[in-house]
């Protein structure tokens, strides 16, 4: 390329051809208006121009290149992700020890299990970062992933199945027996409750029991010794003591009630109603009423108890 | 005031229920219906029996309710009880099988031909046909072809969408069992599909 021309009104210098050939696209200014003009008259510029034009577009046909397939894993390597508990490049120093260690290159291709991982949103994050980092820019794992995405499409694309109509009355029926039949079992195992269940409970309820009925024949079998002693007189000793102990016992309790003012009240209320025969039928109506509701609360609730769930299984 | 029961998330519901309202049982069970039974269908692949386990299901899981620990998702808990029914019953089902093609120590064609069986086809009934309609597709056919374990994880995860710990849970093994089972069913499904 010649360089020796300095002057646009004689020959355009090199410069001058690239500012030309740059300038194509854009506007045109007073200079350049002047180099057309010049270059229509001059074979010589022309066949200049031609040259540099040739160059810039082999230029623009270059091609671009891709990097290594474990730049962009370098680079991962080298930033913290959020919400990673250790350093990327830690972790990237641990994958490659791993690889070193089972042989494979750090840049080898995704395993089925990651692959499926990866298409089931189940792979950690780093890996799977590292793993899309690898897909972009291999082609094969990139359709075995498409592979495994169908598959897991076609599975969550699959209908679920209504039983048969009335499946839930049938269900519940069904559990109300089996309900009502385990509250049964239980009514009647509460029933033998206070039976002892095992050799030992019987012994010890046989003792509590056999004591005091071994206690008064051991007495009996003493007093039998006293000669002095007859059976008709110590019954009759026995029979004066109750008597006389059932009567001091009478004697302080209606003294008691006679004295208290609950009995005053209670005489004061049976005056009243006996002067007032509708107000007497009116109490006594609501104290039926009162005692039927008790023993009808009573019923439901400690006779046959309405709801119990028990296992029945298991 | 009436409770809208629609509205009440499962732990509640089941606190509801162990206080005996009966209400509380039936939102369960309206709820969990298609899940169990899909599930339990796709496994024993027969509708009739499908109904009775899934019955047997609710009704186990309804009787022990007050043991439930809302700690865990309820469905993991009904889910743990059907799937554990229908392993029991196919375990039990499972019955010692003979070749078509005659018993085992028949060597001559004569004692094959004495002791093979021969199957006739009695034509289908109408609950085969709508088996056949439900799970005769490729894929479905593919599932059924996979074993118990395989079977499972692979309808709890993708049909049910339960996460790989919960699929542990339900099924009393390590996790890596679960990663292991459905790696495998998803590859053995991926070759099923590919040789049809």
């Amino acid at each position: 390329m010649n360089s020796d021309r300095s002057s646009y009104g004689r020959h355009l210098d090199d410069d001058a051809i690239q500012g030309l050939l740059d300038a194509a696209e854009g506007p045109a200014d007073a200079e350049t208006a002047s180099a057309h003009r010049h270059l229509v008259d001059c074979p010589e510029c022309q066949a200049q121009v031609d040259a540099w034009r040739e160059v810039f577009g082999e230029l623009g046909r270059l091609g671009r290149f891709a990097p290594p397939g474990r730049f962009a894993e370098r680079v991962l390597s080298g930033i913290d992700l959020p919400g990673e508990a250790s350093s990327p490049s830690r972790a990237w120093s641990w994958v490659r020890l791993r690889h070193w260690l089972t042989g494979r290159a750090a840049d080898a291709h995704l395993s089925r299990r990651g692959l499926q991982e990866l298409a089931d949103g189940a792979l950690p994050r780093r890996r799977a970062t590292l793993a899309k980092a690898h897909l972009a820019t291999c082609g094969d794992c990139e359709s075995r992933l498409a592979g495994w995405r169908r598959l897991i499409a076609t599975l969550e694309a699959l209908p679920s199945f209504a039983p048969a109509a009335g499946f839930a009355e049938r269900v519940m029926a069904c559990w109300r027996e089996v309900t009502e039949e385990a509250a049964g079992r239980s009514q009647a195992t509460r029933r033998w409750r206070l039976l002892p269940r095992s050799p030992r409970g019987w012994v010890l309820a046989g003792t509590l029991t056999g004591m005091p009925v071994a206690a008064f024949a051991a007495v009996a079998a003493f007093l039998s010794t006293v000669p002095q002693l007859t059976t008709g007189g110590l019954v009759t000793y026995l029979w004066w003591q109750a008597r006389d102990a059932l009567s001091a016992f009478g004697s302080s309790l209606l003294a008691a009630v006679m004295q208290s003012g609950a009995a005053f009240r209670a005489y004061s209320l049976a005056e009243y109603l006996i002067a007032s025969p509708a107000t007497a039928v009116a109490a006594a109506a609501g104290f039926t009423t009162l005692m039927l509701s008790s023993i009808w609360v009573l019923h439901r609730n400690i006779g046959f108890p309405r709801f119990a769930l028990r296992h029945v299984y298991n | 005031m009436s409770l809208n029961y629609q509205s009440v998330e499962d732990a509640q519901l089941v606190a509801l229920a162990a206080e005996g309202r009966e209400s509380a049982y039936r939102e369960l069970l309206s709820r969990y219906e298609r899940p169990v039974f899909s599930l339990i269908y796709r496994m024993v692949r027969n509708r009739t029996l499908a109904e009775d386990l899934a019955q047997e299901a609710f009704i186990r899981t309804f009787n022990a309710i007050d043991t439930y620990n809302p700690q865990y998702k309820f469905s993991s808990w009904i889910f743990k009880i059907a799937n554990n029914l229908t392993i029991d019953h196919l375990r039990k089902r499972r019955v010692p099988t003979v070749s078509m093609h005659g018993a085992p120590d028949a060597v001559t064609p004569e004692a094959q031909a004495r002791t093979s069986l021969v199957v006739q086809s009695p034509g289908e009934s109408p609950e085969e046909y709508v088996q056949n309609r439900e799970l005769g597709g490729q894929i479905e056919a593919a599932i059924g072809e996979l074993r118990e374990e395989y079977r499972v994880v692979v309808l709890l995860r993708h049909i049910e969408g339960h996460t790989y710990d919960e699929i542990a849970r339900i099924m009393d093994i390590p996790l890596g069992t679960v990663k292991t089972y459905l790696h495998r069913a998803r590859a053995e499904l991926k070759l099923r599909l590919a040789e049809a």
